[in-house]
């Protein structure tokens, strides 16, 4: 069947199947941002925004989201570079399979908390899952570019 | 997941008969269950249009839609609950995974599929929560744990939280894990509701506790002590996160743990 929705501000269409998850229709579309880690929603490394809301992509039905606003790595680079530099001046990305997913939380909850505290923080950031960081690089980095971008 | 069909009713009427037509038809909450599970379904009916995803108040109690999810209801409890116990709510849902994954997490889903790993579950049954259906109508959570029944839409939750003070706590064997051993605590005037979830199973109630807490009259040290060492009658069981009697022999603490909280406040 035949679906639209705003891809990162583009009216897009696409051709699923009613069981496909988002995860396998925005890689399809070229979304490529979007990693496969789990399938079964244990590590954040899909995370996209549907209607500005943080989800997890290989959990979502893409039949679900007709005519919501999608947005992937792919459409906030800007803010994502930025974002980025952080974690590069603390060495916090390794492999990178992680950081699209990491990015895509970490301004979701910019937008959303306000002056969060580091529980909050925590609580927010723990669905996405490193392997090879050891998560104080990350940490280190979180802090920092919320502490000068507040 | 497969699905053959995917209907968006635009009322319960409708979503109810669909339902009902084929065992494989299902109502699409936060999907984690059916995706998790790699079901196939029949039909997927849509709920956004017929399901409440709010929170509200009426008559004097709380009412939870199905379909809120786990991280609207930690940012908004604030707003119906009092401070103190919307810690407690927050608290009992903020350790699941991230927020995006609590965005996908319903409290209907949770309640529905009887998910005994769940630290809302466990308050909400300590709570003594209603539920409603839309062809069962009113009933206890207490009463729906126990039960099998056949299907029905679940509308909403609801909590009364007159003079209720509550905490909640769990062991769990490393932070994201699912709990080994959950338990939540409701006091009102004076009178201890205790439930302990993750049995593995969903919630029951600490009855010898409640009952050796209502004979001490007061929480003390010496009533805390002794707590710990009250082996409940529950259905401990066996899972890849423990033994049932590792469950069993760590209950007391917990129970213990949970009642401190009160003591000191």
């Amino acid at each position: 069947m035949r679906i639209n929705f705003y891809l990162n501000g583009e009216y897009t269409e696409a051709n699923i199947n009613l069981g496909d998850t988002l995860l396998k229709t925005l890689r399809d579309l070229g979304c490529v941002s979007v990693k496969e880690g789990c399938r079964e929603g244990s590590c954040g490394a899909c995370t996209v925004w549907v209607d500005e809301r943080p989800v997890l992509a290989c959990m979502t039905l893409t039949v679900r989201c007709r005519d919501c606003r999608i947005t992937t790595l792919e459409g906030i680079q800007e803010e994502a570079l930025k974002f980025g530099e952080y974690l590069l001046k603390e060495a916090a990305e390794q492999c990178g399979y992680c950081s699209p997913g990491l990015i895509m939380i970490v301004l979701a909850m910019k937008k959303e908390l306000k002056n969060p505290t580091k529980e909050e923080i925590e609580s927010y950031i723990n669905g996405n899952l490193c392997r090879c960081s050891g998560y104080q690089s990350r940490r280190r980095a979180l802090e920092t570019y919320l502490t000068e971008n507040k | 997941m497969k699905m053959n069909q995917y209907v968006i009713p635009e009322d319960l009427k409708t979503a109810y008969e669909i339902l009902t037509e084929h065992p494989k038809n299902y109502i699409l909450g936060g999907c984690i269950g059916l995706n998790r599970s790699n079901s196939i379904l029949n039909v997927g009916i849509e709920s956004k249009k017929i399901l409440f995803s709010g929170m509200r108040r009426e008559n004097g109690r709380i009412i939870l839609g199905s379909l809120l999810n786990f991280h609207d209801l930690e940012l908004y409890c604030h707003l119906y609950f009092n401070e103190s116990n919307a810690s407690v709510i927050r608290k009992s849902v903020s350790c699941v995974g991230g927020a995006q994954l609590r965005n996908h997490i319903t409290v209907g889903g949770t309640v529905f599929s009887k998910f005994g790993s769940s630290d809302l579950l466990t308050l909400l049954s300590a709570y003594d929560a209603e539920l409603v259906w839309y062809r069962n109508g009113r009933m206890k959570l207490s009463k729906y744990l126990e039960m099998k029944m056949e299907k029905d839409i679940l509308l909403e939750i609801s909590i009364n939280e007159e003079n209720a003070v509550s905490v909640v706590d769990h062991i769990q064997g490393s932070s994201l894990d699912n709990s080994i051993l959950n338990g939540a605590a409701v006091c009102r005037n004076g009178k201890y509701r205790i439930c302990i979830g993750a049995l593995p199973g969903s919630a029951k109630t600490a009855v010898q506790s409640e009952r050796f807490i209502e004979a001490a009259g007061a929480i003390n040290d010496d009533v805390l002590q002794q707590l710990i060492d009250i082996k409940e009658e529950l259905p401990f069981g066996s899972n890849i996160r423990a033994s049932a009697n590792y469950r069993k022999e760590v209950c007391g603490a917990l129970i213990s743990r949970m009642m401190e909280v009160f003591n000191e406040n």
